[in-house]
């Protein structure tokens, strides 16, 4: 197969010897695809003196299927002469997906980043209530004397006064017994 | 002598008086600091090489460039201070900056790019506005520096310093005619970049909402333009390109397996393509003196150890 598509090689350059530019620049085109364009100038200087001992059968194979897609030479149709072009993504540099699949990688870590925040968000407080567990406690209870909110009644009522020693008023009641929350620094 | 707290007692007067970056002395007299620490001498009792070389392995350092500067502010430092206290400066010996020890590959392979990766990257930089190529600046700054152009190069290099001729195959060649030497491209998409970057008026940015907004190009007979934003500046040109490429490879999210994008300047794309070249496997085309004319430099000295690098980069097939 090797010989085969160096042979192939050869003769589109023979062929096409009176159009030097031509070859030159598709040469050089395929070339660049596996290669820095300074080695790929001196590796088209030696193809076009008939030498192709400079090409890996990579790079080789990589010219053959350029030339295909460009029209140059017929394909040879050989499954086995697999399709560098497809096998090694050259297709993918199609821009539009590229850029598609950079903008979904960004929506992507910005997501992860807000999963991350939430995440964080929930252990903390999930952390805040384990530690803060509430049981009844009579000790805790606050009694309001019968007097105190007789006292505070009368202020309400005249004076709109609110609250009354350990007393206050909420939607319009006085309770007589309540608790008050402990708040513990998070 | 042995007095370990000279470096917290001349920092200060040091910095005020040679102007030197505030930031990086203190960076470099902390690792003054430590080697004194733990070689059990002061720095103006650094007699051996082994002293030296224990010091500068602190830095982590990917390149024998920047070994010299760490070396360079040490001496200063110490010629400073034995000034100030009376005494003769200490005479430093230099150990061989490419021990291994001293220098850390790691670190450089994760900023030394093949040509693969670099076309990698060059895809992920071209992007499409309304189907058309927006933004060729960047690319063709990381082009330029590919092709062997400094970070001050790139920022003078001005339009009309830019010749396209056809050689003796037909192919397009572009000569770059710079202060002290002439380039010669013959890559021709990035001939094309640069035609196309001559032509280019608009640059988009993206907010950090995601919207792009589009900026005009101030005119300036450069190749690379800032875009018209703030005051202008006397000189016209776009003050570091390198940083400009750095900012688009954070905005666009750009990623590259193996290399910290990060941290990847002009300086590190272009010895990547010098590392390139002196590849085993392109040895037969480019020897040490080739490189040494396409990269201008004065002696082949420092790509001896570049070579080593490349050895271990390009092992067969890779």
């Amino acid at each position: 197969m090797i010989n085969n598509e160096k042979e192939q090689l050869l003769s589109f350059i023979r062929e096409n010897n009176s159009n030097k530019p031509l070859v030159s620049n598709t040469l050089m085109q395929a070339l660049q695809y596996t290669t820095d364009s300074m080695k790929a100038k001196a590796l088209l200087n030696e193809m076009l003196e008939g030498n192709l001992g400079g090409l890996n059968q990579e790079t080789l194979s990589f010219i053959i299927r350029f030339l295909e897609k460009k029209g140059f030479i017929k394909n040879i149709g050989k499954e086995e002469q697999n399709n560098y072009l497809e096998d090694n993504n050259i297709e993918n540099t199609d821009l539009e997906e590229l850029q598609e699949l950079r903008h979904s990688y960004k929506i992507l870590i910005a997501e992860n980043r807000k999963l991350q925040e939430n995440l964080e968000r929930l252990v903390k407080e999930n952390q805040f209530l384990k530690e803060t567990v509430f049981t009844l406690d009579k000790n805790d209870l606050i009694e309001i004397p019968d007097e105190d909110i007789c006292e505070l009644y009368v202020k309400y009522v005249t004076e709109g006064i609110k609250e009354y020693k350990k007393a206050f008023v909420i939607n319009e009641i006085i309770p007589k017994t309540y608790y008050k929350i402990k708040r513990r620094e998070k | 002598m042995t007095n370990f707290n000279l470096i917290e007692e001349y920092k200060g007067i040091f910095v005020e008086q040679t102007k030197e970056k505030l930031g990086k002395t203190n960076f470099i007299l902390d690792n003054i600091q430590s080697a004194q620490e733990i070689i059990g001498k002061t720095f103006l009792e650094w007699d051996q090489k082994e002293d030296i070389a224990l010091y500068l392995s602190l830095f982590g350092a990917s390149s024998p460039r920047s070994l010299y500067f760490y070396f360079a502010v040490l001496k200063r430092f110490a010629e400073f201070v034995s000034e100030e206290i009376g005494q003769l400066p200490p005479k430093y010996k230099m150990p061989n900056l490419q021990d291994e020890n001293i220098l850390n590959y790691n670190n450089l392979a994760k900023k030394t790019l093949t040509y693969q990766q670099y076309i990698h990257i060059k895809n992920q930089l071209t992007i499409l506005k309304n189907g058309v190529e927006a933004n060729i600046r960047d690319k063709v700054i990381f082009e330029l520096a590919w092709a062997g152009l400094t970070n001050e190069e790139i920022k003078l290099l001005k339009e009309e310093n830019i010749t396209f001729i056809y050689n003796e195959l037909g192919l397009e060649v572009a000569i770059l005619e710079m202060k002290n030497r002439v380039q010669r491209i013959e890559d021709l998409e990035l001939i094309d970049d640069i035609k196309k970057c001559m032509k280019e008026k608009f640059y988009y940015v993206e907010t950090k909402s995601g919207v792009m907004k589009k900026m005009s190009y101030r005119e300036v007979p450069y190749l690379i333009k800032p875009v018209k934003i703030g005051i202008p500046k006397k000189e016209g040109y776009l003050n570091n390109p390198g940083l400009a490429l750095q900012k688009t490879f954070r905005g666009q999210g750009i990623i590259c397996e193996g290399i910290d994008m990060d941290y990847l300047s002009l300086e590190d794309v272009r010895r990547s393509k010098l590392i390139y070249l002196l590849a085993p496997q392109n040895e037969k085309y480019f020897d040490l003196e080739t490189v040494r004319g396409i990269f201008n430099l004065k002696t082949t000295d420092s790509l001896k150890w570049l070579k080593d690098v490349a050895k271990e980069k390009y092992i067969e097939g890779k």
